[in-house]
């Protein structure tokens, strides 16, 4: 059914010419910020973190100011923010009254460093 | 200044690319304009950042991962020699150029025509169209006037078809020539390089009948002497030699075992300055030095000779003859066939062959005299016997030896074509002109210096539509040439002596050598003797020697502005050749450095700029090919002056009986460095191994350390890493493939010659020449200085916004974004390593060049300070993969640009905080000091003092 959905389109379209889609970047840094995806996920930054409910989105907005003070929030303290390696992609998680102590926790045993060194985003 | 022989042009029109340079009124203009509009943009709120999109592959290429490089190996071919390098590349585009950890050519490192590769490859200038006669073709059209002459010439048996090629090293387009002139018997290959071999391969036909390929080990030696070979830096060896030699010569602990270099020679080179002994002797007087000193050795020591010299010949005998079958004794390329048939019989005499002096089988596909079949060649063509001409690569037009009249013998042949990367001085002559694949781009295989084969793969499609030899040679043999990738398989399927050749090829690939393909060693007989000579008359008045410029070579790289921007080794100059003289000689002809001067060698005269080079021997007139170019590409016309109207094919290296005399006024030149002298400060530390013997602790002794309390700040602590790197002094050859490996890794903009005329200089890491000895006896150091990431930086607490920071691992960051130019960080810097972008000095418009660039670094524009960041994005991307594996950063793991490039090791880098790491031990020594230490700053990066093993038996350095 979904295989030939007209919202779909697009997609066959892309796929019949060969043409890339063009996707409008929502959460966008800018260029003199170097971000590495992967060690955030490895980490334990769960996706809703930072992308808001973006199951929960019709249209994909930013939720989140991505401003690089609301980066630093969390960078000096990741224990807040922090959850189990396993739970990363459970985009409904929400956080358990015990973050604290289980933040701390999973710092210690993650090895997660407050890096908030300049030349950790801006080479 | 005026100047009334237009090989000079003025400064204003020598530039770097295109880059757009902002002139005062443009920017008064430009905010006038825009004022306005700023101050409506203001009020419509803040704004955005532009709109980016992201384009996912439909199909995507196997294994690439955007944001990941891939690497393959292959090899970078200079003057038909290869050497071993792997390849970064970001999304298809190849970026930056390492060495080959496996590869014996290479040993992990690079020379600087490896990294300056890359620049070749996106060279806007490169010739991007067939064209006939000036206009505009196609490949097709091509093929179909070829198809069309073809008939005639098999008829014919190929008579009135030559073939001009360089030094070809590629078993599979010897094979394709070799084809050819058997498919067309009356057909000729004539090669020609001007600036190879040519006298080793005379010089091993007189000693063995032969011509041979000599290579050297030189971890095997204990004693080298060097008759006017640059090994260190120059040749196709260079990398190996400079990697061996150094390993020889570390000190480490209680190891003081260290070899010893004499080095004798006109020209004061990279590989001189590095001497334990070292004699300054004009051209003929090596020759005669050569036979007193082969007189020595057959008599056991003793000199036969008397005169000034007898006591240095003796005691350099006697300390090869010490070590017997541990020494070696190497020619340089540019001296006499003499000089190499002696040194031939010393090594053998010495028993040095087999052992550090290794003969094998030529690395060509067809050896031979190239000066005797250029000469065969302009016979012909002079005759009228030629009727089409293939020129593959090259340009004959330009540096063919003046007397032979090239250009001439061209007009006679009605159907030239000419391959080449650029349409050059030969390709305005020639009536074809076809784009050549660039060796990145291309399928092949080359040889390098001991015969190791590697097959080249391409990095990227080719950018314009160019052929390649194979392809050209293949129009000849086929009615539709083959693929090159299908000829060089074709080649090895039938050659490779592998039962399983798939796995041989990927194997060959993967690797980027074929493994056990380096030529096999000779035993050959005695070399023949040389007759005594009848005594020379005397010397006639000027010397005058020819060199291949250090980066430009015989003027294929004019116009890669990497190398035109590099400081030449010693000399430190820039986007210019000079007038070599010594300082003698240039006081005796009463000229002074930059003094405008017209040379005369047999009757032709040229116009260059006087530049005095300590060291150099007296009398002797030196200077640099490859310059003066018209056609070479916007980046090399003009820069220079050309001196090949001055050789002649009998001379091609020397001749005597030169004059110079001043023409009045001057020509800027534009140095790096124009101050020797170290002023009585304590910088490049360099002792006899015989100090550190008698005092291990003599080096801190020297300097005044303050403590480490002595400053107004807290220490800083370093809980993981500390960022940290050591520079072996001794090590260090002047090569200066660690500046260029920076710039390709960082991208660092080329400023041009005016801009470097007013010291504004981008290279991050420079390499300081100091001369500790006298004009005529110099000691030369050399010292490689990034920056020293202090501790306590006197550049982080005076910036007024916080844009430079000390990280918590060690590094003194540099955030561009955040810095607004007051530029009092680089007037606080003790050691002067931060460069501003004075102006917009980055291309920001061309698009090959910024298929060049390195996305994991920011490209700066102007108004920013930059600096060393000890490859910081190389840092972060390791940490980022240590994290993703739960692990840690090992030792080697990271290598900065520099490092990964040194030939000799010099350069090590890691953590400091493990004390079994390389570069935490490496501090632990003796040597270890700091620059400036009085000023503490506490650098973490720190340097081993140089250590020298003279002679005992030699007191003075030269006489």
């Amino acid at each position: 059914m979904w295989a030939v959905a007209p919202a779909l389109e697009p997609v066959r379209e892309s796929y019949r010419s060969g043409k890339s889609i063009q996707w409008t970047r929502v959460y966008d840094l800018p260029q003199f910020v170097y971000f590495d995806h992967s060690v955030h996920i490895h980490q334990g930054i769960g996706c809703n973190s930072c992308h808001g409910r973006i199951d929960k989105m019709a249209l994909t907005y930013q939720a989140v100011p991505l401003t690089m003070e609301w980066c630093l929030d969390c960078h000096r303290d990741p224990a807040k923010n922090v959850r189990p390696r396993d739970k990363v992609f459970d985009i409904a998680y929400q956080q358990p009254p015990n973050q604290a102590a289980l933040g701390a926790r999973l710092v210690k045993e993650y090895g997660i460093r407050s890096l908030t060194n300049c030349s950790t985003c801006h080479r | 200044m005026k100047h009334t022989d237009d090989s000079f042009v003025p400064l204003a029109s020598l530039t770097a690319g295109t880059a757009e340079k902002q002139t005062e009124a443009t920017r008064r203009r430009f905010l006038e304009v825009m004022g306005a509009s700023i101050a409506m943009t203001a009020m419509a709120g803040c704004t955005r950042q532009p709109t980016e999109f992201i384009l996912p592959y439909v199909t995507p290429p196997e294994g690439a991962i955007p944001g990941r490089p891939s690497y393959y190996a292959t090899a970078s071919v200079v003057n038909g020699y290869a050497q071993g390098i792997v390849v970064e590349s970001h999304l298809g585009r190849p970026t930056k150029v390492e060495g080959n950890p496996q590869h014996p050519a290479s040993m992990g490192a690079t020379a600087v025509h490896g990294q300056s590769c890359v620049l070749d490859l996106y060279d806007p200038d490169r010739a991007k169209q067939v064209t006939e006669n000036d206009e505009s073709r196609d490949w097709e059209s091509f093929q179909l006037a070829l198809t069309q002459a073809l008939p005639a010439l098999r008829t014919s048996g190929g008579a009135g078809l030559s073939i001009l090629t360089e030094t070809v090293t590629s078993p599979s387009v010897g094979a394709q020539l070799k084809a050819v002139t058997a498919a067309y018997p009356n057909a000729h290959w004539y090669q020609f390089d001007p600036a190879g071999p040519h006298t080793a391969r005379d010089a091993a036909r007189i000693a063995f009948g032969r011509i041979v390929n000599t290579y050297y080990r030189l971890d095997r030696a204990d004693v080298v002497l060097s008759l006017d070979s640059d090994f260190l830096t120059t040749g196709a060896g260079s990398t190996r030699y400079a990697h061996d030699f150094a390993s020889r010569r570390q000190v480490r602990g209680s190891h003081v075992d260290m070899n010893r270099l004499y080095v004798v020679e006109s020209e004061m080179t990279p590989t001189g300055g590095k001497a334990d002994h070292r004699l300054a002797l004009r051209y003929a007087d090596i020759e005669a030095f050569a036979r007193q000193l082969s007189k020595a050795v057959a008599s056991g020591g003793k000199s036969v000779e008397t005169g000034p010299r007898a006591w240095w010949i003796s005691a350099l005998a006697q300390d090869l003859l010490a070590h017997r079958g541990a020494c070696a004794i190497i020619p340089g390329d540019h001296q006499s066939p003499t000089v190499h048939v002696l040194a031939h019989a010393m090594n053998a005499a010495l028993g040095n062959a087999g052992s550090t002096v290794i003969y094998t089988d030529p690395i060509e596909a067809a050896p031979g005299d190239q000066l005797t079949s250029l000469r065969e060649l302009v016979a012909e063509m002079s005759a009228g016997h030629v009727q089409m001409l293939l020129i593959l690569g090259g340009n004959p037009v330009y540096s063919a030896p003046a007397d032979l009249s090239f250009h001439t013998a061209l007009s006679k042949v009605p159907n030239s074509i000419h391959l080449s990367l650029h349409a050059n001085e030969t390709s305005a002559l020639t009536r074809w002109i076809i784009p050549q694949k660039h060796f990145l781009e291309d399928w092949g295989d080359a040889r390098s210096f001991d015969g190791t084969v590697t097959i080249l793969q391409p990095l990227l499609q080719p950018l314009y539509n160019g052929r390649s030899s194979l392809e050209m040679l293949d129009a000849f043999l086929f009615p539709v040439p083959r693929p090159p990738y299908d000829i060089v398989r074709a080649y090895w399927t039938a050659n490779s002596k592998a039962a399983d050749f798939e796995g041989w090829w990927r194997s060959a690939l993967q690797s980027g050598l074929v493994v056990g393909s380096a030529l096999p060693p000779l035993t050959l007989a005695a070399p023949r003797a040389i007759p005594d000579s009848t005594t020379d008359g005397p010397p006639s008045h000027l010397d005058l020697l020819f060199r291949p410029d250090p980066y430009i070579l015989d003027g294929r790289y004019a116009n890669n502005a990497w190398l035109q921007e590099l400081p030449k080794p010693l000399t430190k100059l820039t986007w210019d050749n000079a007038v070599h003289l010594s300082p003698k000689t240039a006081q005796r002809l009463g000229l002074e450095n930059e003094h405008l001067v017209e040379l005369t060698s047999r009757g032709q005269s040229v116009r260059g700029p006087v530049w005095i080079s300590d060291g150099q021997a007296d009398d002797t007139v030196i200077v640099h090919l490859g310059y003066g170019r018209r056609n070479a590409g916007k980046v090399g016309n003009n820069a220079g002056f050309n001196v090949y109207p001055l050789r002649s094919s009998d001379a091609l290296w020397a001749t005597g009986g030169a004059q110079v005399r001043a023409i009045g006024g001057k020509y800027r030149l534009a140095t790096t460095q124009t101050d020797y002298r170290m002023e009585g400060r304590e910088l490049a530390i360099c002792e006899p191994v015989a100090t550190y013997v008698q005092d291990p602790d003599f080096v801190k002794k020297r300097l005044e350390i303050p403590e480490r309390t002595e400053t107004l700040y807290p220490p800083w602590k370093y809980p993981g890493y500390s960022w940290g790197m050591s520079i072996d002094l001794t090590a260090c050859v002047d090569c200066m493939a660690c500046v260029i490996a920076c710039q390709a890794e960082n991208n660092i903009p080329v400023v041009g010659k005016e801009e470097q005329l007013v010291n504004r200089e981008m290279h991050w890491l420079r390499v300081d020449v100091y001369n500790h000895g006298s004009a005529e006896a110099p000691e030369m150091r050399y010292q490689p200085v990034p920056c020293m990431h202090c501790e306590d930086a006197p550049c982080e607490y005076v910036c007024p916004v916080a844009a430079t920071t000390h990280s918590s691992d060690g590094l003194n960051e540099m955030t561009y974004n955040r810095c607004i130019g007051t530029r009092y960080c680089s007037n606080n810097c003790p050691y002067k390593v931060r460069r501003f972008n004075f102006l917009l000095y980055n291309d920001w418009i061309t698009d090959q060049l910024k298929m060049q660039r390195n996305p994991d670094v920011t490209v700066r524009s102007r108004g920013v300070m930059e600096k060393c960041t000890y490859c910081v994005q190389r840092i972060r991307e390791a940490e980022i993969r240590s994290i993703d594996e739960n692990r840690s950063i090992r030792d080697g793991e990271i290598l900065t640009a520099c490092q990964q490039v040194c030939p000799t090791r010099a350069i090590v880098f890691g953590d400091l905080n493990q004390p079994a790491n390389r570069v935490a031990r490496l501090k632990a020594e003796k040597l270890d000091y700091p620059l400036l230490a009085e000023l503490n700053t506490r650098p973490h990066t720190t340097y081993l003092a140089e250590l020298r093993n003279p002679n005992p038996a030699l007191k003075e350095r030269t006489d």
